[in-house]
């Protein structure tokens, strides 16, 4: 059986019995009995694929033994897509084992997250969790150093900065730089101050360092965020993601259940209302509990609860009914920049946390730091810069009238041709 | 690898090659080298007896015990085969 596409960050029309069996799959309980239901075998295969849910699959199946369901060409898809990733894996690892050695040897600073991360601390066997590129995290201070060491390694950066681009405000950050090894096939991304996909650097950053922890990823002892921190973040990246793949869930069930006595909710909760990321988690925590059965205790969920305003426009948004039918779905970006205003802007100012650090950042927005806006509009002549910052407000107004205009036209045309 | 004395050498596994199992198989593989291997579990039993300390008579005896083996069938050829192959793509120390 061909495998369409691998850990998709699309979802695709599904039924309700692919649906039913991928969240089986996803829980990642072997335990558990599999739904009996009338399914289409050869689009489960695929929803596993690009759910990324081979390994877990592959597992369950093993704990059950055949008895005729799932049926047997299944059972044989399912074990060869399993080979293949173990072995793509066991590359991956290979080549990752010697970035993170010489990155170790660099005497860069920097902790690891996600993928590789999840497969050896939190899954019951690292080939369980198949990932696609190493993702680190530096000090925004590191940047340099980083930048160097993994040039130096023969990486090549997507953007050739020189260095990080002049802020608006100081809790303004660059997110995330790829770099990408052509002979070893290995993209690196490295991710800066903002560790929950806000679109600001966290508020204490420091904590997250001081709170990590070591895990040994292939003979090498490397830094990690600890348990409660990789959850928030965890929660964090499934919520700006729209839930697109079931794995990401699998990963939190996996914590939750599987490592809650090594889990204090006390200091999650802390962490979350310092960065006020109660959005995230709470939507995340709910539908882990809805498509897997996997829950928090009650008065951790009570706690993250959003206010009615914000719970009213998420649903707006990001309507629960949809996100649980694992069906296509619109979604805004919930992670703050000033553009677009609609798809973006509105929908962060209006769900997500830290308003006030936004309200700051877009009255900043208003008259610029010159580095800033001449790094922007691109100008090499400082003369006309006072010119551009009479010009700018009036172009961001115009910017967001546009949209706006575009898309109320785009949407009458829609409904007119209904 | 020498014919006489077959029995009583004791191959032993070079360092530093990782081994993980994917289920039924194992891969074996190096930092340094660009192959991966894949073993069946047969081929994974031979390789994880090669510790210095088995001999080849040993691993003989643990294979016909771990699988359903004919008596017309020579493990004896097999486990020979498979040393020279471990042996050829340089997963074993080289013996004295």
């Amino acid at each position: 059986m061909q495998i369409e596409k691998l850990d998709s960050y699309e979802r695709v029309p599904l039924t309700d019995a692919t649906r039913t069996l991928l969240c089986d799959f996803a829980a990642g309980d072997p335990g558990r009995p599999l739904h009996r239901v009338d399914a289409d075998w050869e689009a489960v295969f695929q929803g596993v694929c690009r759910n990324g849910l081979l390994g877990l699959t592959y597992r369950y199946l093993a704990h059950w033994e055949s008895t005729g369901y799932p049926p047997p060409e299944f059972r044989q898809w399912v074990q060869q897509g399993h080979r293949g990733s173990a072995i793509r894996m066991a590359l991956m690892y290979r080549n990752i084992g010697k970035v993170l050695a010489q990155l170790a040897q660099a005497g860069v600073d920097f902790m690891a997250i996600k993928g590789p991360v999840l497969a050896h601390m939190v899954y019951p066997d690292p080939p369980l969790r198949a990932f696609n590129d190493l993702d680190l995290v530096v000090r925004e201070r590191d940047w340099s150093t980083m930048n160097q060491a993994l040039i130096k390694m023969g990486f090549k950066a997507e953007r050739d900065l020189p260095q990080p681009p002049p802020k608006l405000v100081p809790q303004a950050v660059l997110f995330e730089l790829k770099y990408w090894h052509e002979e070893n096939k290995l993209l690196v991304e490295v991710h800066y101050d903002d560790l929950l996909n806000a679109g600001l650097a966290s508020r204490d950053v420091e904590g997250f360092w001081q709170r990590a922890v070591t895990v040994d990823i292939e003979g090498v002892p490397i830094r990690v965020p600890s348990l409660e921190d990789q959850l928030i973040h965890l929660c964090a990246h499934a919520h700006y993601h729209g839930y697109t793949r079931i794995n990401w869930l699998s990963d939190i069930a996996f914590i939750v259940r599987d490592h809650a006595p090594q889990l204090d909710w006390k200091h999650l909760l802390e962490t979350v209302r310092v960065e006020e990321a109660q959005v995230g988690v709470y939507y995340t925590m709910r539908f882990l509990d809805r498509l897997l059965g996997v829950s928090v205790p009650a008065d951790v969920l009570a706690t993250l609860r959003p206010d009615r305003f914000r719970r009213w426009w998420h649903e707006r948004y990001m309507p629960e009914e949809k996100v649980l039918s694992l069906q296509p779905m619109w979604r805004p970006d919930f992670s703050f920049y000033f553009m677009p205003l609609l798809k973006r802007l509105l929908p962060d100012l209006l769900v997500m946390g830290r308003r006030g650090d936004k309200l700051r950042y877009l009255l900043r927005l208003l008259a610029p730091p010159q580095d800033w806006l001449r790094d922007y509009y691109r100008l090499g002549d400082t003369r006309v810069l006072p010119l551009h910052y009479l010009l700018h407000p009036l172009k961001l107004a115009c910017h967001y009238v546009v949209e706006i205009v575009t898309t109320v036209l785009r949407r009458e045309a829609k409904t007119s041709t209904m | 690898m020498q014919q006489t004395n077959v029995d009583a050498l004791r191959p032993a596994r070079k360092r530093g090659i990782t081994a993980k199992d994917i289920g039924v198989e194992t891969l074996l593989y190096s930092a340094d080298e660009k192959a991966i291997h894949i073993l069946n579990p047969a081929a994974k039993l031979i390789w994880e007896l090669c510790d210095g300390e088995h001999t080849v008579a040993d691993i003989e005896r643990a294979v016909k015990a771990s699988f359903a083996v004919g008596d017309e069938h020579s493990v004896a050829g097999d486990i020979q085969r498979t040393l020279e192959v471990l042996d050829s793509k340089g997963l074993l120390e080289k013996t004295a």
